[in-house]
């Protein structure tokens, strides 16, 4: 600056009235505090350079380059002393080179720059942006540290510390307390220890029971509807051909444990045939098998069918249409082992729908056929002897029949064999066991 | 900490006989692992062997410690029962108390009214945070990870993670995703799936660098999308 300069200065300065001396430095200082700080105005950047060109010679590009490059030292020597940040110093530095280039670019366009008020263009649009780069600059070094911390921890084996605000880190408190109380008394055992089976199934049976109870309640009700059709329509086919009596059993009781067993055993072999197969979302959890599902549906529906036939013996005996059971204990255990062969029935189907989905589209016709020669509706002494074999071939034919032996005082089969029937129903779970074995191994988690 | 022993296995997979493994002989000994391979389909399948969700064909699968469920996955988390009878189960299941476990997931998710209505009417993120809090409540020596590690910046991801990270030291990982970070973030070795053979390399970075994790091709949402947008993107749209 030379003498001429200093002087043209003074006089302009003179002019005006409320000039007091030293405060035009105000205008040239940089204010570190504003100048590091990402949300500040470009123009505590831009006022200081523009104020020190209008001081300094500017008419040639060397003498303004001159002025860029004192206040880019100055710059670098305020990030020096202010120790700031690296990603806001470099912040600075851009904003600066971005002001140097629209100011040049206007005042070799001839625009009148030190005028009141002055500011390029696009200096307000292209410092958003420089801003909103800054700040993702900023967001990823974050993400980058939160990398490399999570990455250390996984190295050494040690707990990420996660951020959290003071509400969340009280939770946290009560929430770890808790883990560590259910873990306490939740000691390291194997999945396949003795015992863990059976309490699954247990699980699993409650599970099933709160589905139903959750679900509807009407299908509770609905199902004493069924049985109550069957053994209307046995009991009517009975009562047309005007029969009161069927060798010592009245109609009624009889067609209602011919009705409520067999749609029982029913209903077992499809439930659990199905679950077996589609229950597939369950198996999710370890230890949880088909084999378990299939067995928690058919103890459901022989809990449910046991429940109905309480339900329709007591009505039916207080309205005096039905004789109460001479044995309970066996009528119920023929029931319960009606039951199992219906179990049986239904993992076997199971399995062999496992392999050829298809096959539970048959398996009504084979029920229906099965229900044919299985004592439902007439018991093998009412046939003459040479049809007997064709209904005794049966084991579930014996088993109806010896479940209304158990029942009725003045009936006892002469051509049921229990020895035949729980042959049978052990053959039959060893058949079921064996194809579920093979099975086992397609039936995937879903 | 599993142990597979002459493990050979042969599922139906997307309409065939797929050979998922072949006489494979491995220990996994604790550790974090990342499970990657030139295809992520079968995943699921290989995760089912190694959780002993289902029996292989042939061999065994022994486990040494308590195996979790694969967390992340809708798995059993679906049906008409609500979220508590779910609860009650896994409870049964694992030995554990029923009420301590309802308060410790109902205190962690997001929407803990939700617990009470049927799983089927939930929404997505209902599911995976039930999934993920549900996991904490039994003591697993080894957890099972198919999908996303909570990432969004919420109140349940913050806790659970939390509390996952301080549960996870000193046991081992298995985690099968498609977010490679996530992988490279919390694993230290690979659980490589190739030619129906499992093995074990201590180099992860060489092993995601080799198998890229994608996007399971039989996910909804998955390649399709992309291959869709990428095609949008080729002609300029």
């Amino acid at each position: 600056m030379s003498n001429e300069d200093r002087i043209r200065g003074w006089r302009a300065r003179r002019q005006d009235r409320n000039y007091a001396v030293g405060a035009g430095v105000g205008a040239w200082r940089l204010d570190p505090a504003a100048l590091f700080d990402a949300d500040s105005t470009p123009a505590v950047l831009f006022k200081p350079l523009l104020a020190r060109l209008q001081g300094e010679p500017h008419d040639s590009v060397a003498a303004r380059r001159a002025v860029y490059d004192a206040i880019q030292s100055e710059l670098d020597e305020a990030v020096a002393r202010h120790g700031a940040d690296e990603e806001i110093a470099d912040f600075s530095r851009r904003r600066l080179r971005l002001i140097v280039r629209l100011l040049e670019h206007d005042i070799r366009a001839g625009a009148a720059v030190f005028e009141p008020g002055y500011m390029p263009a696009k200096l307000a649009e292209e410092d958003r942006r420089l801003g909103a780069a800054h700040e993702r600059r900023v967001q990823r070094r974050r993400l980058d540290e939160a990398q490399h911390a999570r990455r250390h921890a996984s190295r050494n084996d040690i707990a990420l510390q996660i951020e959290l605000s003071g509400d969340e880190a009280a939770d946290l408190a009560v929430l770890r307390d808790r883990m560590r109380a259910l873990h306490a008394g939740h000691p390291p055992r194997h999945d396949d220890e003795g015992g863990a089976g059976l309490r699954t199934l247990f699980a699993l049976f409650v599970y099933q029971l709160r589905v139903m109870h959750g679900e509807s309640r009407f299908a509770l009700v609905w199902a004493l509807v069924g049985p109550v059709v069957l053994l209307t329509l046995i009991s009517s086919l009975y009562f047309i051909l005007g029969t009161r009596y069927i060798m010592g059993m009245d109609v009624l009781t009889f067609s209602l444990l011919g009705a409520t067993t067999w749609i029982m055993f029913r209903q077992i072999v499809f439930r659990s045939s199905t679950a077996y197969v589609s229950a597939r979302g369950l198996l999710n959890l370890p230890g949880v098998t088909p084999l378990m599902c299939a067995a928690a549906q058919s103890l459901l529906y022989v809990s449910v069918y046991l429940a109905v036939f309480g339900v329709l013996i007591v009505a039916g005996n207080a309205l005096d249409l039905v004789t109460l059971p001479d044995s309970v204990a066996g009528f119920v255990l023929y029931v319960v082992l009606m039951a199992a062969c219906g179990a049986a029935v239904g993992v076997l189907f199971g399995a062999i729908a496992t392999g050829w989905r298809f096959f539970l589209r048959v398996t009504p016709i084979i029920e229906r056929f099965l229900q044919l020669f299985s004592s439902v509706f007439l018991v093998s002494e009412q046939l003459p002897g040479q049809f007997r074999p064709w209904v005794l071939w049966s084991p579930f034919a014996h088993g109806m029949q010896l479940l209304r032996s158990a029942y009725f005082d003045g009936y006892a089969s002469q051509d049921a064999s229990l020895s035949y029937f729980l042959v049978a129903l052990v053959f039959l779970a060893v058949v079921a066991l064996a194809a579920e074995r093979l099975a086992r191994s397609h039936v995937q988690p879903m | 900490m599993i142990h597979l022993n002459g493990v050979t296995d042969e599922p139906y997979a997307f309409g065939v006989r797929q050979p998922l493994l072949a006489d494979v002989d491995l220990d996994i000994p604790a550790g974090r692992y990342a499970l990657l391979s030139p295809t992520p389909e079968l995943h699921r399948q290989v995760i089912d062997v190694l959780c002993g969700l289902r029996p292989p064909r042939q061999g065994f699968v022994r486990h040494d410690g308590s195996v979790s469920w694969a967390i992340g996955r809708q798995g059993f988390i679906r049906g008409k029962a609500n979220g508590l009878s779910m609860i009650q189960l896994v409870c049964e299941r694992y030995e554990l108390d029923a009420q301590a476990t309802v308060e410790l997931v109902a205190d962690l998710v997001s929407d803990p009214q939700s617990l009470a209505r049927p799983m089927e009417h939930w929404p997505l993120y209902v599911r995976q945070e039930f999934s993920f809090a549900l996991a904490l409540a039994p003591a697993f020596d080894v957890y099972v990870i198919e999908g996303t590690i909570p990432f969004e910046p919420c109140r349940f991801t913050r806790l659970w993670l939390a509390l996952f990270e301080e549960r996870l030291v000193g046991r081992t990982l298995v985690f099968s995703s498609y977010r490679q970070n996530q992988l490279a973030d919390y694993c230290l070795k690979g659980l490589v799936y190739e030619r129906s053979a499992l093995r074990i390399e201590d180099d992860l970075d060489r092993c995601i660098g080799k198998f890229p994790p994608r996007r399971s091709r039989d996910e909804p949402g998955g390649a399709g999308e992309e291959s869709f947008g990428s095609d949008f993107t080729e002609v300029g749209i």
